[in-house]
């Protein structure tokens, strides 16, 4: 009769020396997925901060292209701002707006400003027509944005809030 | 305004309203932003009306003498 308690023994234990074998065969499996997978989450970890690093890059460099555009267009527009300006005082103070200044001045004085009392105009004359015309330009190209208000002001201040078109003086007067 | 009268009547004469529109708000808006700047809330009174007239009115002649052939063309109604 066989002896049963070696087979089993010796059985048993080559059984073991089988299975540990394969455990650790299978821990170190593991072991490779494992790692394998925390390389693969740092790899998109990387990726991501990658990505994320090219956005921004990205979206400064539209920033500042944006930002050099703005400025370019501001340089632009003072530039046209200032030949037109130049253009518009040129026309004011040429000879034939000297005419007309001094026309329309001189209506002013002549008829409506009487004694110590300032009367209000009921005709405009063709002189200040013209001078009129010219300001209502600049209104326009003020009001639109084309000039700025503190530009014209600067500039043609004192003519239209005064003089030509008027002031308030004449509610004192009243 | 001094001259809304003026204005106005040419307006009706026209019947257009929006004659001088620009003008008028340009006129509020350098009003506006001289008393920003000067501080100056009180209207102009008319001595300084009468001054800047006769001012004006010295400085333009005298720019008007100096080129009286280009200075006597006759202004057009426009």
């Amino acid at each position: 009769m066989p002896n049963l308690t070696g087979i089993l023994r010796s059985h048993t234990l080559a059984f073991g020396k089988e299975n540990k074998e394969g455990l650790t065969m299978e821990t170190f499996l593991t072991l490779v997925i494992a790692v394998g997978g925390i390389a693969t989450e740092i790899g998109a970890i990387w990726a991501a901060v990658a990505t994320r690093r090219r956005a921004h890059v990205t979206e400064r460099s539209l920033a500042e292209q944006g930002q050099i555009f703005r400025e370019q267009n501001e340089r632009a527009r003072i530039s046209f701002e200032v030949d037109l300006m130049y253009k518009l005082q040129e026309r004011f103070d040429s000879p034939r707006f000297h005419t007309y200044r001094k026309r329309s001045l001189t209506d002013v004085k002549e008829n409506y400003l009487v004694d110590d009392d300032v009367l209000e105009v009921q005709h405009l004359d063709a002189a200040t027509e013209q001078i009129f015309d010219f300001f209502e330009e600049l209104g326009y190209l003020t009001r639109t944005g084309v000039l700025r208000l503190d530009q014209v002001w600067e500039l043609w201040g004192s003519p239209i809030g005064l003089s030509v078109v008027g002031t308030r003086c004449q509610e004192v007067a009243r | 305004m001094l001259w809304e009268p003026a204005v106005k009547k040419l307006r009706d004469e026209k019947g257009d309203p929006r004659i001088y529109e620009e003008l008028e708000h340009l006129h509020h808006q350098m009003v506006d932003l001289e008393r920003q700047r000067s501080g100056r809330s009180e209207p102009r009174t008319k001595e300084e009306l009468r001054e800047f007239v006769e001012r004006n009115l010295r400085y333009v002649a005298a720019l008007v003498a100096e080129e009286p052939v280009a200075g006597d063309e006759e202004p057009t109604k426009g």
